[in-house]
Formats: C-alpha cells, sequence, structure tokens
C-alpha cells in the first residue's frame, strides 16, 4: 500500500487584491472572492461564473456558463447602459473600465458597481460586480426585464432530484453514512494521509463558506464578517453549522490574553462518523475553522484539535493560534496536552 | 514557603491601591489585550500574539 502526503504545501497569506489579478486567477481562486465575478466573450456568452456571483444573483453556474449573460441571465443588463459599455470596452483598448448599475432579479434589486477587466488577448472580458446596496424588487418594468429565477432558467429540475435551499443553491441530503464510508475508504488507501487529506478538504470547504457567509451578511446589513464584533462574527459561524447538523460550535475567548482562544465543538458530525480513534480526528473541522479565521483575519492562523469525541471526550475543542505558534501546540498535543491550559502553559514555557 | 496570594496581600489595604492590584492582576502580559465583544473580527484575530 501506498501511502500518499500527510501533508500539503503551506498556503500563502492572504494578500490584497487588485482588479487585474483576475485574469490569471484559477476558478479555485475566483471562488474565494467575496465579490462578483463574469467573464464574457465579445458575444456575451458567460465564459466564466463564481461561487459569490452564483450565491448573490441567486444563480447555479451550472446552468450559467455557456448562456448569453445579456439575452438568458441577465435581461435587465441588455442596455446601452450595460451592454452599450461592455461592447464600447471591447472595442477600445482602455485596461479597466467602472461605472454603476441596478441589477433587477425577481426577488430584489441590487446597486452595484461594475469593473470591467481586459485581458491581453482582447478575446474576453471581466466584469467585476460589488454590490453596494440591496433595494426591494422594481415594480413596472417591462415584462422580460428582470433577470429569471434559477427555477426559470432550469425549469422541471426538481423532478429530475435537484434540491436548493432559498438562495438556490444546490443542496444534498446526506446520513454520516458519508463521512463513515469516506473514513473507511481511507483508512483502507491512506490511513496515514486522513489528517492532512481533511485538513484541506476543511480549508477548501471554508473558504466556500465564507462566501456564502459573507453573502449572507452582505445581503442583511451592507456589511462584511470581518467588520463585526468577533463574538458575533463567531456567532455566525456556528449558526452555519449548526444549520446544517455538523454539531454545535462554542467559542472561548477566555484564554485570549494569552494570545489563543478555544473552540468547543459539541456531536461533532465528523468527530462522531470516524468512532474510535487515538488522537483528534477532525482535520476537516481544523480546516474549516483555519479558513474561516484567516479570511476575516488577512493572515495566516493555526487551529488544531486538542481533544476529540473519538478519543472518549465529550466535545472536540480547538485552539486558534497565530500560525507561528503552531509548531509548538502540535509539539504539547503530541506530548499529551488535552486542555486548552496545558497547551497555554506549552506556549508560555516556549522561548 | 508558598508566596502568598493577591487577596491575602491585599488586606488592609485602601481600594486605590487595590483598583491598581486588580489591574495588573487581569493585565495581558503577553501583548495587546483582545476583547471579543468590542473588537472586529479582524483587529481580534489580528492581535492574536506569536
Amino acid at each position: 500500500m501506498t501511502d500518499l502526503p500527510t501533508s500539503f504545501p503551506p498556503r500563502i497569506a492572504p494578500v490584497t487584491f487588485s482588479a487585474a489579478q483576475v485574469v490569471t486567477m484559477s476558478d479555485a481562486e475566483l471562488d474565494a472572492l467575496p465579490f462578483g465575478v463574469i467573464c464574457l466573450d465579445p458575444n456575451g456568452k458567460v465564459l466564466r461564473y463564481n461561487l459569490a456571483e452564483a450565491r448573490l444573483a441567486r444563480l447555479d453556474r451550472a446552468q450559467v456558463v455557456g448562456k448569453n449573460f445579456f439575452r438568458r441571465v441577465a435581461p435587465c443588463t441588455a442596455t446601452p447602459d450595460f451592454e452599450g459599455r461592455v461592447r464600447a470596452f471591447f472595442a477600445g483598448n482602455q485596461p479597466l473600465d467602472r461605472f454603476g448599475y441596478l441589477f433587477d432579479f425577481k426577488f430584489g434589486a441590487q446597486k452595484v458597481d461594475i469593473e470591467l477587466v481586459r485581458v491581453p488577448a482582447n478575446d474576453r472580458v471581466y466584469l467585476l460586480v460589488n454590490r453596494l446596496q440591496f433595494e426591494l424588487p422594481r415594480t413596472g418594468l417591462p415584462e422580460g426585464f428582470a433577470a429569471p429565477l434559477q427555477a426559470e432558467l432550469a425549469p422541471g429540475e426538481a423532478g429530475l432530484g435537484v434540491a436548493r435551499d432559498a438562495s438556490a443553491r444546490r443542496v444534498l441530503t446526506l446520513d454520516t453514512n458519508f463521512l463513515t464510508a469516506l473514513h473507511q475508504t481511507w483508512l483502507k488507501v491512506a490511513p496515514k494521509a486522513w489528517r492532512g487529506f481533511t485538513r484541506e478538504w476543511g480549508w477548501q470547504w471554508g473558504r466556500h463558506a465564507v462566501v456564502e457567509l459573507e453573502a449572507d451578511l452582505l445581503e442583511e446589513k451592507t456589511l462584511t464578517l470581518r467588520e463585526l464584533p468577533m463574538r458575533e462574527a463567531m456567532t455566525r459561524v456556528s449558526h452555519w453549522a449548526t444549520t446544517r447538523g455538523l454539531g454545535t460550535l462554542r467559542f472561548d475567548f477566555t484564554a485570549s490574553k494569552h494570545g489563543v482562544f478555544a473552540v468547543l465543538f459539541e456531536r461533532s458530525a465528523v468527530g462522531e462518523a470516524v468512532g474510535h480513534a487515538d488522537a483528534p480526528s477532525c482535520g476537516l473541522v481544523e480546516g474549516l475553522l483555519e479558513a474561516v479565521c484567516e479570511h476575516l483575519a488577512h493572515r495566516l492562523l493555526a487551529v488544531r484539535e486538542v481533544r476529540c469525541c473519538a478519543q472518549g471526550f465529550d466535545a472536540c475543542t480547538f485552539v486558534v493560534a497565530s500560525d507561528k505558534r503552531a509548531p509548538v501546540v502540535e509539539s504539547a498535543i503530541k506530548a499529551g496536552a488535552e486542555t486548552v491550559e496545558a497547551i497555554v502553559e506549552a506556549l508560555r514555557a516556549s522561548p | 514557603v508558598p508566596a502568598p496570594e493577591i487577596p491575602q496581600l491585599l488586606e488592609g489595604v485602601p481600594d486605590e491601591a487595590r483598583l491598581v492590584a486588580d489591574f495588573f492582576a487581569d493585565f495581558d502580559w503577553e501583548g495587546t489585550t483582545l476583547d471579543p465583544e468590542a473588537q472586529s473580527a479582524e483587529d481580534f484575530l489580528r492581535a492574536l500574539g506569536d
């Protein structure tokens, strides 16, 4: 049996963003952005459509990519002020253009700021969509002007086994056998890689989760998560987990004067699916929380599980610390530390 | 001989001095004080000590 790597290359710390960067970004990188990105060819066909845009337009990109943006996806943009501006941009040679617009959806209007970014080959254009304000649907619009709902874009999909939530995101209803089967598969093919794999999987999942959390908050308060008080932001993360049946996350900041804080995860679906284990096994949750915290902080952070329900404890306990302190935290856990207090002592004792 | 606890040391000490002692008892000796209720998520997480 050949085992897979137990860890992945270190991540690059989040950096500030410039509009021109989108043209070289991978799909995964575009999906991590908290604002909409749409890539069109000269005829208006959608080539790329990121996660934030799909969430805020309440459309499934699987149904959007390949369709004409102005005619099928967003007829409210088939105007001289929008389509005309995009076509003029294609015909011109300036690298960037920027203008305001009002998107009309049937579920509401959205005041947006549009930034156009040229690709050197001039065979496509990127639209960066920054939502500024959410309003009630406008009345008296011409028939067919507002963007179609997902149900109209893909009629009859419910009969084909497609389920969606209130924001038109496609959802799966799975029992925890799915996680158990995944764990058992990894134990069979790559037992040492389980922790590394799940940490990376959780991190990628967390990058998507924060886009959903940001979109929910933007619609509600026109704020970003990182602007909320820490406890309120974490309460929203906890709500996100609870409503998905993952368990209950509680945040304990009593150790924060030592530069760390704790997260307790009760009834973790991940930990319970693993069954019995001799070591902390919720790498998925570590990665998930790490991605959320890193998004909020614009810096690398480490989330490490100190003890796990799979080891027989009542709840899983995680410590969140600076990434630079991760080696000390990991050494302490390997040496048998099972409490936040023991981790704090190890950090205090380290040079 | 174990060192006396702060409450023992404070017996008979005036209130003003107690306030100073209380402040230092809760003082963050390792860096910036973190407050999850008052600080934004960004500020809080950026202030976690290295």
